[in-house]
């Protein structure tokens, strides 16, 4: 019985793959995790493919993502909140440096987002990023919609306020001994 | 309540922009969409024997399948019992009494100790007892209500195989099919738990609404809902306190 779901796993992976490695990866899966992270998340859709209703299952596939992300990240030993690097380069840094490639991106994106805690992180990933509903949210994590909207609008100010630490302009560098001498002493002659 | 419009819409700066739209551009490499799609088939086949022991969904299902080999393996038993009260009804007319015990003997049932005997009163019909029943004499009632009861557990398949109509085990099939029913539904019954929990939070009955989630994990042990239950119950928490605070800023009357 459970072989015969074989054709229709192998649907909802070409279907929401994707889907179940960007969320695994936005809720801080590593990506050498991320692998792992699919596996089993994949391993449990499957287990209870019957009893999903259809339109549902994009919301049971995300409330299986939270729980293995979160089981992984415990497993991990990470922290709920980390602050911003304080090496993260800011934005003038990349735009000369010509980094804005995808990939580090994606980097300082999730340094963003590991800025918030697990709760808001999670509504956060969900809405903005991944385009589910409020109802779809309050379905799979089991909480009401006013929570929701509470979270991503705590959500959207952390996100911002890190957006523009990224952006501060780069401190002036400090002038040596020898420049701040010269100043003094075209000042005094 | 409406959504609000995503952020990626209405983003302030390039960076939020980038940031946010970078996102969309992450895939899963092919190598790893391959692994798990063999895991997936590795991981399929696996799955089916070790259900049993690995979740209580695999036990729920172990039991089914007990049950149906119950039906499968008592199916031949109720199957030569049916045929030998079909025979009985063929052998001719006949009045009440003129069988042979010896020929009830093998019956499962009272009919072994007790043979029939046409002295005695008929014992009320069952109602589910059928007309040809209601013709034999009461140890052969209860044999054959015995038989009854043995067709009435006894799988279609097994009876269409011997040839019987099955009109004694109607209700079998609907039988199978609540178990089945109630094997598939155990996500539902959480679901519908969990939406009366918030019915409850949302309604402002706090008690009613932790005695349902406090039920959720007799009820469900090993549920797939468990976070979404833990989710329920720290929004039941952050509810109290709001309360209590509340209720501490009010003037005392």
């Amino acid at each position: 019985m459970v072989a015969a779901r074989a054709p229709a796993v192998h649907q909802l992976v070409a279907e929401y793959m994707d889907f179940v490695w960007r969320s695994l990866r936005r809720l801080g899966v590593t990506e050498a995790d991320c692998d792992d992270g699919c596996q089993r998340v994949w391993v449990v859709v499957a287990k209870k493919l019957g009893s999903i209703e259809p339109e549902k299952m994009r919301s049971y596939i995300f409330s299986v993502v939270v729980r293995v992300a979160s089981e992984m990240r415990r497993a991990r030993g990470r922290h709920q909140h980390e602050e911003l690097d304080e090496h993260t380069p800011a934005l003038t840094a990349l735009d000369a440096e010509g980094l804005l490639e995808q990939k580090r991106v994606r980097q300082l994106l999730d340094q963003v987002l590991s800025s918030m805690s697990w709760e808001l992180r999670v509504v956060f990933v969900m809405f903005e990023l991944e385009g589910s509903s409020s109802p779809e949210i309050a379905e799979a994590l089991g909480v009401s919609r006013g929570t929701v909207a509470s979270r991503l609008r705590l959500a959207r100010e952390a996100f911002r306020r890190s957006v523009e630490r990224l952006q501060a302009p780069p401190r002036p560098p400090q002038q040596s001994l020898v420049q701040l001498v010269g100043v003094a002493s075209k000042a005094v002659s | 309540m409406k959504d609000p419009s995503r952020l990626l819409e209405t983003a302030r700066g390039g960076l939020e922009r980038e940031l946010l739209r970078s996102a969309y551009t992450d895939v899963a490499p092919d190598a790893v969409r391959a692994r798990v799609l063999e895991s997936i088939d590795r991981g399929l086949a696996e799955v089916a024997p070790r259900l049993p022991a690995s979740s209580a969904a695999g036990k729920r299902g172990l039991l089914l399948r007990m049950v149906r080999a119950a039906y499968l393996g008592g199916g031949l038993l109720a199957a030569a019992a049916g045929v030998a009260v079909v025979l009985l009804e063929q052998s001719g007319p006949r009045s009440r009494g003129d069988i042979p015990p010896s020929s009830l003997a093998w019956l499962p049932g009272p009919a072994r100790s007790a043979p029939a005997r046409g002295s005695e009163p008929a014992a009320p019909a069952q109602s589910r007892a059928k007309p040809h029943l209601a013709t034999l004499a009461p140890g052969e009632g209860q044999a054959a209500r015995g038989s009854n009861t043995a067709l009435a557990g006894m799988h279609p398949e097994h009876l269409r195989a011997a040839g019987l109509a099955n009109p004694l085990a109607r209700n079998t099939p609907a039988r199978l099919r609540a178990d089945a029913d109630e094997h598939e539904d155990w996500l539902g019954a959480q679901l519908r738990l969990l939406r009366e929990a918030r019915e409850q939070l949302e309604a402002g009955r706090l008690e009613q609404a932790e005695r349902v989630l406090n039920s959720y994990g007799p009820r469900f042990p090993g549920g797939v809902l468990g976070p979404q239950v833990n989710g329920l119950r720290e929004e039941l928490s952050e509810r109290r306190t709001t309360a209590r605070a509340a209720s501490g800023r009010l003037p005392l009357r």
